[in-house]
């Protein structure tokens, strides 16, 4: 029955996020991964900017949902090798190779210990190595060792060269005559999350890659940065196993450039600043960056470029011309445009490259083979009327992920989620398949309760005695089991934690590692299989409030863990077995706006057969879409967008209720009460609030009462009758100021405008902070507009353009950072192009 | 500080006479970093971009090279030597030229020649060699100001008339009715008077009747390819080391083994014009390789890569301070290993025979030409 199934490729984030968000839905899904385990490149990372929380420990729950949800199919060491039919009834044929180890692995590693052939890992990015049977990383799912056949002794059905990982494997997990397979299956859907790859370093014949060994690539600085990386976390250079006294930093290395990468990678800003922040707090002296333009366009990266810059990394504006050995440092030269015009030389212990990221090995066979289209990029083609990027240029396949362009986690997974939306009005049919019954583990009488101390690698053991704190434990009354481990969230360290509560009738459970926030759910799980109330468990968290918080103080450290695991297991003599309710989710959904997102909101709900109310409070569709022409950077018409997506909309049977607002919302979760000002009430289990933002109403350049000074919006409306000839369209008024953050839209929106001044011939003045054109194709289009003629100038990053910029008589001057000249332009119209702030009355 | 009034009208008339190609810079300053006469580079884009005079036009305009490296360098693709050609002659037009420079024009018009020399003692070279001058050949050798006149360098001239009357090559020279290329006179920027001798260099070509252009210096074939055919049509024009090349792909050029017996290690250097310029990077290498004996060891920067010996775009003209990167290059040629440095134009010839003196190094500087000369025909040694 192919009606129920979606097929993802990809287990990276957006994979994992997908398959979740698609198992949950009811749908069932296979996700295809043609790696050891699934994870993709955050399994790797060690913190995530800009909050810096640790990337494995928010990740490794998600990997193990994917493999214990009973709705996912995970086939890792898989790609798809056909696909036939169409939009809800595909037929796929899927080839895994074989792993050589089954599912009796315990992951004891003693097959480690004796294998011969040693070989750079490629999960550590070539920092460290590997044996011939082995785990990428400690977390991986699935849990299995895996044989590499291509560097293994054994040729199978060869066997003669070697047994020594089969003679001393207990369990006799390992099978060399495991062999490759051939499925097939059924799908109503695809959605396609291969990710990136990153730029081979060795291309950049002028950054002195391959030349000197501590010139490293930024991936390669995250495995060192790691707590279970290659230096457990040490920053030391791979030349002399030295600290480094002196970084470099190099951003758009391969970005940006006519000869490699033309477009913006888009993470690689953040992903260094935040690297650039973890070194200076491991205590490195001198940390530089240098960098063309800060692209720090999210939910708090301003505020942590701001953090980093306090901190006292040093932001150098250029970009190296020569990176080469200078003995045992390495010489850079470049010139820092902010002070000075000549050439500097300087030597750095250590320089780090921030690679382009480009399309993951194999994108142009896999576009061929599903038939969809690919874009001048490389990575996978939009369709044309979609304004985002999840719909592939073939019906019934969706894109999620980095597979469109490099792009952060969070925005992949918001991706991921859209494309399930997507993928969810093919799917016919929802099931939730109950776990197999299990018998239930009696919680009457004494409490028996088993402690499991996670090492979270070197996170929690890097500085807590672990084995302290389990003799420690051991003394507390009624604990009959104590165990550490490394990792207790991994995959089948979950199982293990199963399999002990069942043996050793254990009817309480404490999981003394990381905060219940992120993973009480997971070990939950963990009790549910076993058949114990799942209500019967305490978390001590001695990671975030612990070791974390007090890495200079061990022995305090050590004791504040035993007292949080003493209260942990007082708090679970006394918990009781709770039982939870089912209450019905009332079928139906409100989405509150119609601007574009809620238009999109609600045809996909209606399309996946859910009753929809759609409410706008203007009598037209549409939102700030309305008073717009032309969508940058894609370029696309906005009427045109808009009608497409409006009649998408009718088409799916959403009720819209136009010149509406919602009057109250009372009741709770899955079952609201609604009443409507058009007097419609209805029930309804889920609302979607997507009620836009408003644009920023300037008092800023005399705006209001001079004629000659218009918002970027105004400028939509009248861009046809600019009468005077030299325009100046003025960056980020009203945005990165205080508490307002970058708008992100609007970089993209003034290069368009001013590409559009320029062809009708007027002379384009741009006056910015930072040109922040991360956007798929925005950077082409900042490129275009100088090639056009458009002239840009740099007023200080650290300054809000109304003290930069003075406005007189219809000039502007402007302290220009670039030539270090204050600069006096001729401004007949001037542009104050604006962001987005929230709705002030709501 | 009163504001600067951005001067639209100079950035256009800058942008004119350079494609267009200067607003899609981004300001990221590699140029100015690679660039080995520390011009810099940046700051003169920004003064052409946005109009301020005195960043984009100052001495620096004259100390460049011409030499391609910051083009090469640049990841937005700008023609670079294109914007400091047109602000050459924006500065020309307003009498600002190092007076070297001037005198070396007034030469072209007087002389015919820039480097020091006379008129009528130009085919002085030849003397005593068997020569055809000025008569019908099916090539026509053209040497330009440096190889004429210059003692040392007239040894490179008189090198391939050894290879070519060795290998039985028809060819001919202008001998005193030779005129400069018109190289020098194009870097300042002096169009009227570049038209009028590429014209009459154009007539005096076809005298010969030749079917292709050899040239010793690829700064000829630099002006020969790049901006004669806005004054008329020419033969096609080849620098010798692609001739020579060609010759030993149909056999008729064989060189007998090297002095210095097995093993000689000789390094390359890359002229700026004939490789960043005219995309010649194999055939000298390929001579180079086809001497039995030798070891062709690269320096760390090679072909598109290759650092500049200062000589280009009027280099050889004008006195440059502080920086001199002919030392830079010869200690990367010493590194290398090799005892020989070889490369194919005369400019790099002096710059780095004396840059040899200076950093008191014993490595041979040689052209191509005269390496070769050495091991074909009976001639020996
Ligand atoms: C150095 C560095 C630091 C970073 N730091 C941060 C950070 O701090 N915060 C942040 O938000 N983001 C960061 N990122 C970005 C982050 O890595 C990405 O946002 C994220 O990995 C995207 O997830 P994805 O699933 O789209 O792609 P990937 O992680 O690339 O996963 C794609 C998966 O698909 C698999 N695959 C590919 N092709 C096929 C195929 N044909 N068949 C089957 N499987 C296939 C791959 O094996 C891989 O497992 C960083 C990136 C880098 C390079
Ligand atoms: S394959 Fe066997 S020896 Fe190797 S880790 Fe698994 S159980 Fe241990
Ligand atoms: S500007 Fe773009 S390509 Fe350059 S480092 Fe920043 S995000 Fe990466
Ligand atoms: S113009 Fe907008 S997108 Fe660009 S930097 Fe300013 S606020 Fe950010
Ligand atoms: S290298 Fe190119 S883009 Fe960079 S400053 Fe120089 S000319 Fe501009
Ligand atoms: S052409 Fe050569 S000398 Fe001239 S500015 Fe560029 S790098 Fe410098």
């Amino acid at each position: 029955m192919s009606e129920d199934r979606i097929l993802i490729i990809g287990g990276g984030i957006a994979g994992i996020q997908g398959a979740l968000d698609a198992a949950n839905a009811g749908a069932k899904v296979t996700l295809v991964e043609r790696s050891p385990t699934v994870g993709g490149k955050m399994s790797t990372l060690d913190k995530n900017f800009p909050t810096l929380d640790c990337s494995i420990c928010i990740e490794s729950p998600k990997m193990s949902e994917v493999a214990l949800n009973p709705n996912v199919e995970l086939l890792t060491m898989a790609e798809v090798q056909g696909i036939e039919g169409e939009a809800g009834s595909f037929k796929v044929l899927i080839k895994q190779d074989a792993r050589y180890v089954t599912d009796a692995c315990t992951r004891c590693a003693e097959c480690v210990n004796v294998c011969p052939i040693i070989v750079k890992n490629e999960f550590d990015y070539g920092m460290a190595a590997r044996k011939a049977i082995y785990t990428p990383i400690e977390q991986s799912v699935p849990g299995p060792y895996v044989i590499d056949t291509q560097n293994c002794l054994n040729d199978p059905p060869n066997l003669l060269p070697c047994s020594r990982c089969t003679d001393v494997c207990g369990p006799n997990a390992i099978d060399f005559n495991m062999k490759a397979r051939l499925l097939e299956r059924d799908v109503a859907s695809v959605i396609v999350a291969t990710g990136f790859d990153l730029l081979d370093p060795t291309l950049l014949t002028e950054f002195g890659y391959g030349k000197h060994p501590d010139v490293l690539t930024s991936m390669e600085l995250e495995r060192l940065l790691q707590a279970s990386g290659p230096s457990m976390g040490e920053i030391v250079r791979p030349s002399d196993g030295k600290h480094p006294e002196k970084v470099l930093f190099v951003l758009c290395a391969g970005s940006r450039d006519e000869r490699l990468v033309k477009y913006c990678s888009r993470i690689c800003c953040m992903y260094s600043i935040k690297e650039a922040y973890q070194l200076k707090d491991h205590g490195i002296k001198e940390v530089d960056v240098a960098y063309m333009d800060i692209r720090a366009f999210g939910k708090g990266f301003d505020e942590f470029y701001d953090r980093t810059r306090a901190s006292g990394v040093r932001f150098m504006r250029g970009r190296p011309a020569k990176v080469s050995p200078n003995g045992s440092a390495i010489r850079v030269s470049f010139e820092n445009t902010e002070d000075g015009a000549a050439r500097i030389d300087e030597d750095y212990g250590m320089v780090v490259l921030a690679t382009a990221a480009i399309p993951s090995k194999g994108t142009e066979a896999l576009a061929r083979l599903l038939g969809i289209g690919l874009g001048p990029d490389g990575f996978f083609a939009s369709a044309d009327r979609d304004g985002g990027f999840n719909t592939s240029t073939k019906e019934g396949i969706f894109l999620a992920g980095c597979s469109t362009g490099p792009k952060d986690i969070p925005d992949s997974v918001i991706e991921a989620g859209a494309a399930v939306a997507k993928a969810l009005t093919y799917v016919k049919t929802r099931s939730w398949p109950v776990p197999a019954e299990v018998v239930q583990i009696s919680t009457e009488g004494e409490p028996r309760i088993g402690v499991f101390v996670c090492h979270c690698g070197s996170n929690i053991a890097g500085v807590i005695d672990v084995k302290a704190v389990m003799d420690f434990a051991r003394t507390l009354p009624n604990v009959v089991h104590v165990q550490d481990q490394m990792y207790s969230c991994g995959a089948s360290t979950l199982n293990d934690i199963s399999g002990v509560i069942r043996d050793k009738k254990i009817n309480r459970v404490v999981v003394s590692a990381c905060s219940p926030k992120t993973h009480y759910p997971t070990f939950q799980g963990s009790l549910n299989r076993a058949g114990l109330n799942p209500y019967l468990l305490d978390m001590a968290n001695i990671r975030n409030m612990d070791s974390w918080v007090h890495k200079e103080d061990r022995e305090g450290a050590l004791q504040k863990a035993k007292d949080m695991v003493k209260m942990s297991v007082l708090r679970a003599m006394n918990m009781k077995a709770l039982q939870t309710m089912k209450f019905p989710v009332t079928q139906t959904a409100l989405v509150v706006g119609g601007g574009v997102a809620g238009i999109v909101a609600a045809t996909n709900l209606a399309k996946q057969g859910f009753e929809t109310h759609l409410v706008e409070r203007e009598e037209a569709l549409g939102g700030v879409l309305n008073s717009m022409s032309e969508i940058a950077p894609l370029g696309i018409e906005s009427k045109a967008l808009l009608g497409a997506l409006i009649e998408e909309l009718h088409e799916s049977g959403a009720k819209i209720h136009w010149s509406t607002q919602v009057e109250t919302i009372t009741g709770f979760v899955g079952s609201y009460d609604v009443h409507l000002t058009d007097g419609t009430n209805f029930m309804a289990g889920a609302v979607v609030v997507a009620t836009g933002a408003e644009p920023y109403v300037p008092t800023e350049f005399d705006y209001g009462r001079n004629p000659n000074v218009v918002t970027s919006l105004e400028l939509e409306g009248m861009i046809d009758k600019v009468t005077g000839k030299n325009v100046s369209i003025i960056s980020c008024v009203g945005s990165r100021n205080g508490a307002s953050g970058c708008s992100r839209f609007c970089c993209q929106t003034m290069i368009n405008q001013a590409l559009r001044l320029k062809e009708k011939g007027n002379e384009v003045n741009v006056l910015y902070k930072d040109i922040r054109t991360f956007s798929r194709f925005g950077e082409e289009e900042y490129e275009k507009a100088g090639e056009a003629g458009v002239r840009f100038y740099q007023y200080p990053q650290g300054s809000v353009p109304q003290d930069a910029i003075r406005m007189a008589d219809g000039k502007l001057t402007v302290k220009d950072e670039l030539s270090g000249k204050e600069l006096e332009l001729q401004s007949d119209l001037t542009v104050l192009n604006v962001g987005l702030t929230r709705r002030k009355k709501q | 500080m009163t504001a600067q009034v951005v001067d639209l009208e100079f950035s256009r008339a800058v942008a004119g006479g350079a494609n267009g190609n200067i607003f899609s810079c981004y300001q990221c300053g590699t140029c100015t970093a690679v660039c080995p006469l520390n011009v810099p580079v940046r700051s003169i884009m920004r003064g052409a971009q946005v109009g301020i005079r005195e960043l984009a036009v100052s001495e620096a305009l004259w100390q460049c090279a011409t030499c391609r490296q910051c083009e090469v360098a640049c990841p937005r693709g700008i023609g670079i030597t294109d914007v400091i050609h047109s602000l050459r002659g924006i500065s020309y037009g307003e009498r600002k030229v190092p007076a070297k420079l001037e005198s070396a024009l007034w030469r072209v018009y007087e002389e015919g020649t820039a480097w020091e020399g006379k008129k009528s003692e130009r085919g002085r070279w030849a003397e005593g060699l068997n020569v055809k001058v000025g008569k019908p050949a099916k090539h026509l050798l053209y040497l330009d100001d440096a190889a004429s006149f210059d003692p040392r360098l007239q040894r490179i001239a008189q090198s391939l008339v050894r290879i070519f009357n060795a290998t039985g090559v028809d060819f001919a020279v202008l001998g005193d009715k030779e005129k400069s290329s018109g190289d020098e006179v194009y870097q300042i920027g002096e169009e009227g008077f570049l038209e009028e001798l590429a014209t009459s260099n154009i007539e005096s070509f076809k005298g010969i009747g030749a079917e292709d252009i050899i040239t010793v210096s690829p700064h000829s074939n630099g002006v020969f390819r790049d901006v004669y055919p806005r004054y008329g049509s020419l033969p096609p024009v080849f620098h010798y080391t692609e001739f020579l090349s060609g010759m030993l792909d149909h056999g008729l050029l064989k060189p007998k083994k090297a002095n210095g017996g097995d093993g000689l290690a000789v390094t390359y250097h890359d002229p700026c014009y004939l490789g960043r310029y005219g995309g010649v990077y194999e055939e000298p290498r390929k001579l180079l390789e086809s001497i039995p004996g030798v070891k062709l060891s690269e320096m760390d920067d090679n072909r598109s890569n290759a650092l500049c010996c200062g000589g280009g775009g009027g280099g050889m003209y004008v006195e440059s301070e502080g920086a001199r990167p002919s030392h830079m290059r010869v200690s990367q040629a010493v590194e290398s290993g090799a005892a020989v440095m070889a490369t194919a134009c005369p400019f790099c010839v002096l710059n780095f025979e004396d840059g040899a003196k200076t950093v008191g190094s014993s490595i041979k500087v040689r052209d191509i030409a005269e390496i070769v000369a050495g091991l074909v025909g009976n001639g020996g040694g």
